[in-house]
């Protein structure tokens, strides 16, 4: 059964229609990834489903077989679906204790947080250095390291991840692909991963789906995308 | 100016100019003819003279510090010739004045003013030229006293910045001090020469010693074990509330008066703090909640408006508090609900309307037998308890004291609080914070109506102190106020919106000569803090951090991009 999933997803920008039914799911223990061009959908999709986007009645967002879709986005957190916003949009003004301690701001269990922070600076020793550190003054691959930890904080159920590599240098978003794919082996984390890097996506995932203008136009298993001459030439540089 | 080419007199002499041109402006306003009444030493120093060379003293001092950095050998020039710019451009204005009538454009501008810039019995090219002397003499001084250790140099300061205010607080000083000081320091108009030399010689004695102190003491308060520190800040608290305690006593009806002006400030700034300072949600119109719990105070306490005692029984002050703060309250959520789904600037321009709507309907026609209309109401009930009744502002001060200490109890403890942490989350980014499982609309619901119910308690007591109010008491400039102490005190500081009233709503009151170019000094003040402080007098300790940990760790950010492998475990 499917650990989350989605029915005919639309979305309205006012006259606007970007999400034209969406339909998708993510098994336990999977990663799938999203891939597409500019302005596909990608990250509309995210938002839709953690809460922060309105869907019109007919869309469906279920997390084991319980309905997400009408629920606020502190709502969504609360049942384990945790967004890692496009951008690395960490607090700036607070150090990197403060911001993993906000990221376990739903939970009540003390003892399985600081279990998860220990895993945490044991996945990024780098945070674990700059602890009191002001994130704001962190370098862009350890603010992206720091937006990942910060969502994990909360035990997720679900990780949403939009554009982890966005505007990091290559060997950098090679670290944070290893790390991806670590925490879902050694954790077992179910991770939904939107990427424009459609091949370093697709060579972590087990599945994929490829958006267009707010449609799937196609769908399947990660090895067979990453070789299918359509998306070779769309998303691959040919 | 952080370029690396050097400084060269041609910068001195542009430096001089920009002085120069402030000079004249100040002239112009008319604050040098004002000035020119305020004796600061009798018969000796006015007030106009030390705006006129302090500026040029400023210029100088600056110029030869900067040109000191490239060769010592250029400072005394360059100083000497940046302030003799700056009186030489004064100097002309005066000659102008002479020869062309510039009446019809600056009404300021008359013979009178001519006379007063030239110094002594001079006047036409002579003066002008021993004016740029003096300039020149200015430089010199400024040049001679970067040969002063830092201490020494700050004591002259301090000891020339008290002879400065005790000659402008004249006539707050003397109803407070014993009539044989005042006799001793004070003439007519004016520090007497010796009362100069002694609050000189004062201050320069204490501004030496805090600089010799302070550093040491601060480091060893941070020495000392968590408990016995814990005792001394107990033991500073006491005596800061003793001292508070006593204070009317001290100040007198008036200063009295401008402590309790200074309080309702805090009270608000305290209130707004918590909308803007922690939830980052700029309201413009935070006015409207002051109005709110100052109308709802004198309508169910007044003995007028016959209508509405018809409908409602007349209260008094205590019985009608909780619904005055209560009003407030509700206030807040009401406009609360339909505004908070907006952000930055629509949510600022929302509030300023909602400020204005209040204002009109207290200030309309139609709503006149309810709310008193133009003229207001008058015969608003005072705090009795037993036989006593609160009248005047020595016995109000306790009030706001007491309120003010409620205000800060609350205040301090939500900051420190899960509440205070969602919020400063939600001011950092509203989207992650959401995806945080905050509340939004819920919490930024909260902050918008703890902000009301102070703003509505210090509302409630000045309609209460004041005993009648009219419209004109609510306009936007409270708002705009109430703001500017939070930035000028620091945004998000508690002590900061203290600090913050004292400066910009306290000041102004004892410095009466100002009163008339206070926004003048007020939009200055504002644009300097902006420009040097901007994190405000008393800050938040984050925000220091920020400001300042940011600068230092800006020459690494983003170029360490060393690969970060993941911990094999």
């Amino acid at each position: 059964m499917a650990l989350l999933e989605i029915q005919n997803l639309h979305v309205y920008y006012g006259q606007i229609h970007a999400l034209k039914g969406i339909d998708l799911h993510v098994d336990q223990g999977e990663i799938v990834t999203l891939i597409g061009g500019n302005g596909a959908g990608k990250t509309t999709t995210l938002r839709a489903i953690s809460g922060l986007l309105r869907t019109p009645e007919e869309s469906k967002i279920k997390l084991q077989n319980e309905e997400l879709t009408r629920l606020r986005a502190h709502h969504v957190v609360e049942r384990g679906v945790i967004h890692v916003p496009e951008g690395r949009r960490v607090f700036a003004r607070m150090s990197v204790q403060e911001n993993l301690t906000m990221g376990a701001y739903a939970r009540a269990d003390r003892s399985g947080m600081d279990g998860d922070l220990d895993f945490i600076f044991q996945l990024f020793p780098r945070l674990k250095e700059r602890r009191a550190q002001l994130a704001g003054t962190l370098s862009g691959g350890e603010q992206q390291m720091l937006a990942m930890g910060r969502a994990l904080m909360g035990n997720p159920k679900v990780l949403l991840l939009d554009e982890p590599s966005m505007g990091l240098a290559p060997v950098l978003v090679e670290a944070i692909f290893d790390t991806i794919e670590l925490l879902n082996k050694q954790r077992g984390t179910t991770i939904l991963l939107v990427e424009q890097n459609a091949l370093m996506a697709l060579q972590i995932a087990s599945r994929g789906y490829v958006i267009e203008t707010g449609h799937i136009v196609l769908s399947g298993d990660a090895r067979a995308l990453s070789t299918d001459p359509r998306v070779r030439e769309a998303y691959l540089g040919g | 100016m952080k370029s690396d080419r050097p400084f060269t007199l041609v910068d001195a002499a542009k430096l001089g100019l920009y002085g120069g041109i402030s000079a004249i402006l100040i002239s112009l306003v008319g604050m040098t003819a004002a000035f020119a009444k305020t004796a600061i030493i009798a018969d000796l120093l006015t007030m106009a003279q030390v705006l006129i060379y302090g500026l040029a003293f400023m210029v100088g001092f600056v110029v030869v510090g900067r040109a000191a950095r490239g060769s010592r050998g250029l400072a005394l020039p360059a100083g000497a010739l940046a302030s003799a710019v700056t009186m030489l451009s004064l100097s002309l204005l005066a000659l102008l004045i002479g020869a062309v009538n510039l009446r019809t454009i600056f009404t300021n501008a008359t013979a009178e003013l001519a006379n007063l810039i030239l110094p002594g019995e001079t006047s036409g090219l002579a003066g002008a030229l021993l004016l740029t002397g003096a300039g020149a003499a200015v430089g010199l001084v400024a040049w001679l006293l970067t040969f002063v250790p830092t201490r020494i140099r700050n004591g002259l300061f301090g000891g020339i910045a008290a002879v400065v205010l005790f000659g402008l607080m004249q006539d707050v000083l003397v109803p407070i001090l014993p009539k044989s000081v005042d006799d001793f320091l004070f003439e007519s108009k004016g520090l007497t020469w010796v009362g100069a030399v002694v609050v000189f010689v004062l201050f320069f004695i204490l501004s030496y010693l805090y600089a010799m102190r302070s550093q040491v003491r601060i480091s060893r308060l941070d020495k000392l074990p968590p408990q016995q520190r814990q005792i001394a800040r107990f033991a500073f608290t006491l005596v800061a509330l003793i001292i508070l305690t006593l204070l009317p006593r001290i100040l007198g009806p008036f200063l009295s008066e401008v402590a309790n002006q200074v309080g309702f400030y805090i009270i608000m700034a305290l209130g707004l703090n918590v909308v803007v300072g922690f939830a980052g949600m700029l309201d413009l119109g935070y006015v409207a909640f002051y109005a709110i719990g100052a109308y709802t105070m004198a309508v169910l306490t007044t003995p007028e408006l016959p209508i509405m005692r018809e409908i409602l029984p007349q209260l008094t002050f205590w019985e009608a508090l909780p619904f005055a703060v209560g009003a407030a309250l509700l206030a807040g959520i009401l406009l609360g609900i339909p505004v908070l789904k907006t952000r930055g600037d629509y949510l600022a321009i929302i509030t300023l309307g909602f400020g204005e709507i209040i204002r009109l309907l207290v200030l309309s026609d139609a709503l006149k037998p309810f709310l008193g209309g133009a003229q207001g109401i008058t015969g608003v009930g005072r705090p009795k308890i037993d036989d006593f009744t609160a009248t005047n502002p020595q016995q109000f001060y306790y009030l706001i004291l007491v309120a003010i200490v409620v205000a800060w109890f609350i205040t301090s403890r939500l900051k420190s609080s899960r509440l205070g942490r969602s919020w400063m989350a939600i001011r950092e980014d509203e989207d992650v914070a959401a995806a945080m499982s905050i509340n939004l609309v819920g919490y930024k619901l909260l902050a918008f109506a703890t902000g009301a119910t102070l703003a509505g308690l210090s509302g409630a007591l000045f309609a209460s102190k004041l005993g009648s109010m009219v419209p004109a008491s609510f306009n936007v400039l409270v708002s705009i106020n109430v703001l500017a102490v939070l930035i000028v005190g620091g945004m998000g500081s508690l002590p900061g919106a203290v600090v913050g009233a004292i400066v910009l709503i306290g000041l102004p009151e004892l410095l009466r000569e100002f009163n008339e170019f206070r926004w003048w000094v007020y939009g200055a003040v504002l644009v300097f803090m902006m420009l040097n402080k901007p994190e405000g007098l008393w800050p938040e300790a984050t925000r220091v951090r920020e400001l300042h940990e940011a600068e230092a760790e800006h020459t690494h950010v983003d170029d360490d991009a060393s690969p970060t492998a993941p911990a094999t475990a």
